[in-house]
This record gives C-alpha cells, sequence and structure tokens, in this order.
C-alpha cells in the first residue's frame, strides 16, 4: 500500500512536470512561428496598388523608426535597437576654443595625425605656435581639413589669413615637414 | 558604506519593513525590467533613454520608482503571512487540499521514514559497539598476560593488529565511522598480540626482539588513549546529530504536506513534548514580552524573521513573476532568449528561492527554540502567574494559559502573584 501509494504521488509529479514541458513547449512554439514578424501595412492599402518599402512596417522596423544612430551603418548591414538612441546624440566634438587648419593629405599621413592627435599650429608669419588637439578632421584627395581645439587662448590676434596659411605638425613628431 | 545608508532609511522606514518588504520588491522590478529589455524593444530604447537622460529627470523618476516601490510593499504585505500559511500547508483540511494532499504527504512520509531508518541504524551500531572502559581493562589485562611470557611468541600476531590498526586508525584521521564489526576484529587481533607477546621492554628476556615489543606496545598505547575513546565518542555524536535532524526536521505525530509544514511542527512539537507550552498560544505573547525585556534576543528574533520574510517574499515575487511572463509570452512573446530564462533559469531560480525559505525557516525555529528555552519564564511573570518550581510542574501552568487564551476555558482558578517581585 506504502509503495503504491509513493509510485502514485511519483507519477502524479511526473504528470505535472510533462504538463509543465508541454506548455512551455507550445509557448516556445508559438513564439517561433511569430518570429520574423509578418509585415505590416502602414496604411490602406487597395486591390492592384504595387507595394514599396514605405508601404510596409514590422514590429522591427516600428521599434527603430524615429529613433537616432549612434554609429554609422554600411549597406546591407543590420540595423539593430542597441545602435540607436531614443534622443539625438551628442555632438562628439566638445565645447571649446578651436580654429580650422587645412593641410595637405601628405602632411597628415607623416605626422599621423587624426581625431584626437595632440598637435602645434605653425605659422608662415608669426614665431607663435597654437597647442591643441583635433577635434575632427575632413579629408579629399587634395586636402584635409582640421577642426584643433585650442588648449589655450592665442596671446595675440589671429585672422583668417593667418589661418590660412598655417599647418599642422605632430606634438610628438621629430622630422620636421618638407612638401 | 551600504550599512550606513541602511540604518538612516532603517530609522525612517524600519529595517524590517525595508528589507523584508522593500528590498525583494525592488529586486523583482529590477529583473522584471531586465527581462522585458530583452523582450520588447521599446522597453529596451525607455531604459536607455532614462539612463542616458539628465541627471535631475534620472533622479525624480528613480525617487519616483522608490515611493511606488515602498506603496507596493506596504500595501502587499499581508502576502508574506498567507504564503507562510500556504508553505506550511495549512490548506490540507480544505476540499482542494484533501485532494491535493496525495501528491504530496508520501513524499514526506518516506522522508520522515528515510530519517527514522538512519537514526535507528546509527543507534543499532553504536549500540553493538563495546564499552569503552571495557575494552581498556580487556586490553590491559591480555597485556599483562603477555607480559609474563617475557618473549615475542607470535610476530604473526603483531603483524595482524598492526596492520588492521593502520585501518582502522586512517578512519580515525579521515574523521570516519568505524564499524563495529571492524572494531571489534581490531580489538579481537590486538588482544590476541597482547596475549601472545610481551610488550613491555623492560620484561624481555635478553636477546628477545625489543623493536617488536615496543612496536605492539605503541598500538595498545594508541588504542587506548586515542582509538576506543574516540569509536565511541564518534558514534555517541553521530546518534545525537541523527535524533536532532529528525527532531528538527518532523513532529512526533503531526505530518505536514510540505518540508515547512513539518518544521513548523516540529517546532509546536518541541514547545509541547518539553514544557507543555501550546505555541500558538504562547509565540505572539511572547514576542511583547521578550521586545520590552531583552532588547538582544528581541533583535535576533526579529533578525532571523526578516532574513525568512525575506526569502518568503522573493519566492512568492519570483513564481508570480514566472506567471506573468508565462502568459505575456503566450500571448505576444516574439523572443527565444526570453522564453529560456522564463522556462528554464526561471524554475531554477524559483527552487532555489524555495531552499533558502526552507533553511530560513529551520534557522528561524532553532532561534524560536532557544528564545523559548531561555525566556519562557518572563511571560510567566508578565502574566502575573506563579513560577514553577520543579520541571514536571511546568507543563501543567502552560496547559491552564492555553486553555484560558485560546479556548476561554477555565478549569482550575489560577492564582496570580500580586504584586509581581
Amino acid at each position: 500500500m506504502k509503495a503504491w501509494l509513493f509510485w502514485y504521488t511519483f507519477l502524479a509529479r511526473g504528470f505535472l512536470a510533462l504538463a509543465y514541458v508541454l506548455v512551455a513547449a507550445h509557448i516556445l512554439s508559438l513564439i517561433v512561428a511569430r518570429a520574423p514578424d509578418s509585415p505590416r501595412a502602414t496604411h490602406a492599402l487597395n486591390v492592384n496598388d504595387k507595394l514599396t518599402a514605405a508601404d510596409l512596417q514590422t514590429d522591427a522596423t516600428a521599434a527603430l523608426v524615429d529613433n537616432y544612430l549612434r554609429a554609422p551603418v554600411a549597406p546591407g548591414k543590420p540595423v539593430t535597437g542597441d545602435n540607436v538612441s531614443r534622443t539625438p546624440i551628442d555632438s562628439n566634438i566638445t565645447p571649446s576654443l578651436a580654429a580650422i587648419v587645412t593641410i595637405k593629405p601628405k602632411a597628415r599621413e607623416q605626422f599621423n595625425i587624426s581625431k584626437g592627435s595632440k598637435v602645434r599650429i605653425v605659422f608662415s608669419d608669426t614665431p607663435q605656435e597654437l597647442a591643441g588637439v583635433v577635434a575632427d578632421i575632413n579629408c579629399d584627395k587634395q586636402f584635409c581639413s582640421t577642426i584643433v581645439g585650442l588648449a589655450a587662448s592665442p596671446k595675440q590676434t589671429f585672422d583668417a589669413f593667418n589661418f590660412s596659411r598655417a599647418t599642422l605638425v605632430s606634438d610628438e613628431a621629430t622630422e620636421p615637414y618638407s612638401p | 558604506m551600504f550599512g550606513t545608508v541602511l540604518d538612516k532609511l532603517g530609522s525612517y522606514f524600519g529595517q524590517s519593513f525595508l528589507l523584508s518588504r522593500c528590498f525583494p520588491w525592488l529586486l523583482c522590478l529590477i529583473v522584471n525590467l531586465l527581462i522585458a529589455s530583452i523582450e520588447f524593444p521599446q522597453m529596451r530604447a525607455f531604459v536607455e533613454g532614462e539612463y542616458a537622460g539628465a541627471t535631475s529627470t534620472k533622479a525624480f523618476d528613480f525617487v519616483a520608482a522608490l515611493i511606488a516601490v515602498g506603496v507596493l510593499a506596504y500595501a502587499t504585505s499581508p502576502i508574506i503571512q498567507a504564503m507562510t500559511e500556504f508553505l506550511e500547508g495549512d490548506w490540507i483540511g480544505s476540499p482542494l487540499g484533501r485532494l491535493a494532499a496525495p501528491f504530496l504527504v508520501p513524499f514526506e512520509a518516506a522522508r520522515r521514514d528515510r530519517l527514522n531508518a538512519e537514526y535507528r541504524d546509527i543507534f543499532d551500531r553504536r549500540t553493538k559497539l563495546p564499552n569503552t572502559k571495557r575494552v581498556i581493562a580487556q586490553l590491559r589485562n591480555d597485556r599483562a598476560a603477555g607480559a609474563r611470557l617475557r618473549r615475542i611468541v607470535d610476530v604473526g600476531a603483531i603483524n595482524d593488529a598492526d596492520s588492521r590498526f593502520g585501518e582502522v586508525m586512517r578512519h580515525r584521521w579521515l574523521n570516519l565511522e568505524i564499524s563495529p564489526d571492524t572494531f571489534k576484529a581490531f580489538i579481537d587481533s590486538l588482544s590476541r598480540a597482547l596475549r601472545s607477546n610481551c610488550a613491555d621492554i623492560a620484561n624481555l628476556d635478553p636477546g628477545e626482539n625489543a623493536e617488536e615489543a615496543e612496536r605492539l606496545a605503541e598500538i595498545h598505547n594508541g588504542t587506548v588513549e586515542e582509538l576506543t575513546p574516540f569509536v565511541l565518542d564518534f558514534a555517541e555524536q553521530m546518534e545525537f546529530r541523527a535524533r536532532t535532524k529528525r527532531d528538527r526536521d518532523f513532529a512526533r505525530l503531526e505530518l505536514a504536506p510540505t518540508r515547512l509544514g513539518n518544521s513548523a511542527a516540529a517546532l509546536r512539537d518541541y514547545c509541547d513534548s518539553r514544557y507543555g507550552i501550546a505555541f500558538e498560544a504562547f509565540w505572539p505573547r511572547f514576542l511583547l514580552v521578550v521586545a520590552s525585556k531583552d532588547d538582544k534576543l528581541s533583535g535576533t528574533i526579529a533578525a532571523s524573521k526578516i532574513q525568512l520574510d525575506f526569502s518568503i517574499l522573493c519566492f512568492t515575487l519570483t513564481v508570480a513573476s514566472l506567471t506573468g511572463w508565462a502568459i505575456v509570452l503566450w500571448l505576444w512573446g516574439r523572443s527565444l532568449l526570453t522564453a529560456v530564462v522564463v522556462f528554464v533559469a526561471g524554475p531554477a531560480l524559483a527552487w532555489a528561492w524555495l531552499r533558502i525559505v526552507q533553511s530560513s525557516y529551520a534557522a528561524f525555529a532553532d532561534v524560536a527554540r532557544s528564545a523559548t528555552d531561555l525566556d519562557r519564564f518572563e511571560l510567566l511573570d508578565a502574566l502575573h502567574l506563579p513560577l514553577p518550581q520543579r520541571s514536571d510542574d511546568e507543563p501543567a501552568i502552560w496547559q491552564r494559559f492555553s486553555l484560558l487564551t485560546l479556548l476561554s476555558d477555565k478549569p482550575t482558578p489560577v492564582t496570580y502573584r500580586n504584586p509581581v517581585k
């Protein structure tokens, strides 16, 4: 009697465990069927409408629309939820007194200047130099425009003409620039 | 740092409320928020937005969330009592309970039988061990008999005793039980070696092997001084532990459908069998008396109750969250990761919480037993009842008190002590 009762209990518990596994499996199958989610119409669609991408929306795209990208995405690469933000991303250039200096790509290569590099602005018509950090750099085949955040206020007045004749040298560089 | 913050908050809200009511809810909300962030991208974006928001906004939202948790915790406080009663198996008398009982009670009955069998087995083994004093006396007589031979007659007997001695000493070093059969076989072997050889170098005839005599003497001394007392002491300790475990886990008669229920029954049984105290009548009044008279004991009881309530609420919220998430996943679920968390990690977590609840209850019951042992007379004192002169007077006093408070039954008038002290 005792053994029978024990096995009855054991089987009953096993039945409950099996029921749990079946329910879990059913819910898992529902989840698998739902993903990827079927696209929904963004607006009313009629017979013979030629569908465009703008007509369709999925939960995945709906979750991304109206958000702001955190980092650039190459064509064909996925846009994930981790890469978007509800608010615009803060500028990566911190507030500072800055100067824009144009240099040649060759000079950039020689001094290995990139965003964050410590540089000095060297003028052709005055011996004073300005130290700073490259906040941004934008190159084409001929020139590189660099925004240099200045470490301190200049002690003399400079104008655009001075900067048009200035170049950059890296603080780490030892060899002089030879155009 | 955490302790200071806790003390400060505790002074406003009460440490018990913070630890046993608020923290489980806080933990539950954080975990549910994380699961929601996995399942719903909108929720993830919301959390990220909150995290990246301005400090003032974050601080405001955080304070608002804490207030919400506090209100929720206060409103749902009675859940703990209800859940404790549920886990103790108080539903067993209801029609549904009678239906569920066959699924639960046999396992507890089997566990009780197993503990009883373990105890009986250890008890039997202990009773089979020879008496320590008798063994020592027998070996002393054997050695004296061997000393009269004045020579080494049977080296084989010494080797046999030495080999068995090494085996039983290995058990002793590893703190393992030595079975009665092994011990008896060793004692017989040593007895034979002592009777057939002289173990006292001073009594040896010239030319006899003194090394063998010394070896035999070392075995004899080690047996008398270390091994024999250890064997019986260890067996008695094991018997005591097995009995204590059985008495801690189960009452003598009552059998509840759950482990927690049996721990509670064992606590009630302890008070009843030792002092004749009806726990239900005694404990609530005892807590009030202890709180006013003994801060340290009251603090210890409160700490173990906080631990118990914390684990019970955590278990309850885990089960409730898992049920809720199972329904959400059934209706709207899309993430397999969430499903794995809910259906695999969730039950494992709930099981872990249940074990913690059981351990916490056992710890609480230990504290309750000790508190009853130490301070039960404080309640008699507070009730102006006479203190018992002898231990066998005590049950009658507690019985009259229980009949009066629980059943309003007044069998014999009680004479109060006035004024108290």
